[in-house]
């Protein structure tokens, strides 16, 4: 365990490590900093001035390897926006995403899990039919479009929640709904097939010929083998969730990671897109490393194999 | 002595988009207490099918009983609401399967599923139950009971995980065990080991026996009597004795003699392939493969009666008689 625990670890480094060398490369691509610094006005040598401070001047992967030294001491430079560490204005942000994405996963994976179990349980039955028709519904429904929607009915019409921002509990309604959709209707339709082939594996016959009662067959023989590939899936889920739902966000004005990454954009605040894209890939990273982790724990096949 | 299972007339049919499939066909039969029965067809003969479906363990639908009685016990299981029918499962009567890899749940441990009979059907506490697994472990010859209970199935080998299979069928004493091709999935070596520990085991714990297989000679090595099957028929039943001395059914002699023989005579195939079940022919299911069916074979089902001139409890389903055949040699 500890041999595939660290074999996965070093993976997820080089990972990091290959995101960071793309955002170092897209940031010399996208143009020159030190034009898109200073002020039209600027003469030639203000630049070269600037090119110098900035280290710009200097060998490409002499720039690299410093801009990795940075990296690792932190220092992902300053906001031209903010005026403070870049990385402080996206770890700010961080909170707020990760409320909106704990509470959209909790409902998706509520919601899914038990859609998908009645779906499969309830096979060829109206039950089946509906659950399988929202969920389908729920996948294909753009996120836009949904929030944008349930904004015009619950705040502008009926008035009963904020239409955007952070606050109390009911700001946090509309954009975790509006977030868990698609994360709920893949759960379920993925359990749903899943478990319906579970339960037709020779393991279900030996269970019911044990006289075992439908509960413990379908919840401790069935559902368990069903939802390994819902755990890859959740783990893939939430690393989007957890890493800034951009356009949930800006919809609903949440203050999260995803928005000030797209603010930074505008404004070509460049450290703070750094640091926001590497702040979201590590999260991203980390949970599929968790997930793979969590594997290990329901599967004891590949307890053993590693 | 009482019979423990009486069949009676089981008739089983599996309703498809391609019309109705005749699984098993008015299949009676006793089975007394301690008694080991080997009921033995190729596949799709309904030796499975028909043990399967009275314990509502084929899915209905597509399945569907006909008709027919089955009293376990003196208990009629046709028709016995699902509460009572799991009552019996698993307490009453164990199952043993013939993949014991596919048959395993490969996210439990060993003692899970040693366990979860026991607590059900007997009422007994975890503890409880983890000490008599492990007995049940020790019972079936697996060395270190207490480590084999933390294993999962991908952990232990073919022949240890029919075992573990064994002894989870054998964990409530039931009085009847169906072992459904428990064999067939293993090595040669690990059959004959798991063949000589279920005569062990049957002796002490006199459980009577229902052991279906394709494979004559595993039935010979276990069973006190033997039935055939074909077609969803019983086409001749008798002790195991007789029924190999003095097969009466054309299609017992062409299994038997599509056995290997010590002395190289080579194996005589049963010509033809078994009969769609969906368009079965008239009269006889396997007279159109039968060198010495006669015209009658073709127009009437023959019933299962007495053979002639044989011990009692020697029954054959034909209209011609075997006897007047010269025999040995293969059919011409």
């Amino acid at each position: 365990m500890s041999g595939y625990f660290a074999g996965r670890l070093l993976e997820s480094l080089v990972a990091i490590l290959g995101v960071l060398t793309i955002v170092f490369i897209a940031a010399r691509l996208t143009g020159d900093p030190a034009v898109l610094l200073l002020p039209i006005s600027a003469t030639d040598a203000d630049i070269a001035r600037m090119r110098q401070e900035l280290g710009l001047d200097r060998p490409l992967l002499e720039q690299y390897l410093a801009f990795l030294a940075d990296v690792l001491r932190g220092d992902f430079g300053v906001s031209f926006e903010h005026h403070r560490p870049a990385m402080q204005v996206v770890l700010e942000r961080l909170p707020a995403t990760f409320e909106l994405a704990g509470v959209a996963l909790l409902i998706g994976a509520a919601v899914g899990i038990a859609a998908g179990l009645v779906a499969a349980l309830a096979r060829g039955t109206v039950l089946e039919l509906i659950a399988m028709g929202v969920a389908l519904i729920g996948q294909a429904t753009p996120i836009f479009w949904l929030g944008i929607v349930l904004i015009l009915v619950f705040a502008v019409e009926l008035q009963w929640l904020p239409a955007g921002g952070r606050g109390g509990l009911d700001h946090i309604i509309l954009p975790a709904i509006t977030l868990a959709t698609f994360t709920t209707a893949s759960i379920a339709r993925l359990l749903r097939s899943s478990m319906i082939e579970v339960l037709k594996e020779d393991y279900i016959r030996t269970a019911w010929a044990k006289g075992l009662v439908p509960r413990i067959v379908y919840l401790r023989h069935a559902a368990r083998n069903a939802l390994i590939p819902v755990i890859t899936m959740i783990g893939i889920l939430a690393g989007e969730l957890f890493s800034g739902a951009v356009v949930t966000e800006t919809i609903f004005s949440w203050p999260g990671v995803g928005r000030v990454v797209v603010q930074a954009i505008e404004t070509k605040d460049f450290a703070v897109v750094q640091a926001g894209v590497t702040v979201i890939s590590v999260i991203f990273i980390g949970f599929n490393l968790l997930v793979d982790l969590l594997y290990g724990l329901v599967d004891p096949r590949i307890r053993i194999a590693s | 002595m009482s019979p423990i299972l009486e069949v009676d007339g089981l008739t089983v049919v599996f309703d498809t988009d391609e019309g109705v499939v005749h699984a098993v066909s008015d299949v009676s039969y006793d089975l007394q207490v301690g008694e080991t029965l080997g009921v033995v067809g190729e596949s799709g003969s309904g030796k499975s099918v028909h043990v399967l479906a009275m314990l509502g363990l084929v899915p209905m639908p597509p399945g569907r009983i006909v008709s027919g009685s089955v009293r376990f016990d003196g208990k009629e299981l046709l028709g016995l609401n699902r509460r009572d029918l799991r009552a019996i499962r698993g307490r009453d009567i164990g199952f043993i399967f013939q993949d014991p890899m596919t048959s395993l749940n490969p996210v439990l441990s060993i003692g899970r599923q040693m366990t979860e009979g026991l607590e059900q059907h007997l009422g007994m506490s975890h503890g409880q139950a983890l000490r008599r697994a492990a007995e049940l472990i020790d019972l079936v010859k697996i060395p270190q009971p207490e480590r084999r209970l933390r294993q999962y199935p991908h952990e232990l080998s073919g022949g240890m995980r029919q075992r573990v299979m064994i002894a989870m069928a054998l964990a409530c004493e039931p009085k009847l065990l169906i072992a459904d091709e428990p064999t067939t999935a293993l090595d040669v070596t690990i059959q004959a080991e798991i063949i000589a520990l279920v005569n062990d085991l049957k002796e002490r714990l006199g459980t009577a026996i229902i052991w279906i297989t394709h494979d004559l000679g595993v039935v010979a090595g276990i069973a006190d009597t033997v039935q055939v099957m074909y077609a969803g028929r019983l086409l001749e039943r008798g002790p195991i004795d007789a029924v190999f001395e003095d097969p009466r059914s054309a299609y017992t002699l062409g299994l038997l003699r599509s056995l290997p023989q010590a002395a190289g005579t080579g194996l005589v195939p049963i010509e033809g392939a078994p009969p769609d079940l969906r368009h079965l022919p008239e009269g006889d299911p396997f007279a159109p493969r039968n060198p010495y069916a006669t015209p009658r074979c073709h127009r009437e089902t023959p019933p299962l009666r007495q053979a002639d001139a044989s011990v009692d409890g020697h029954l054959v389903a034909a209209w011609y008689d075997l006897r007047q055949i010269d025999a040995p040699g293969p059919p011409k």
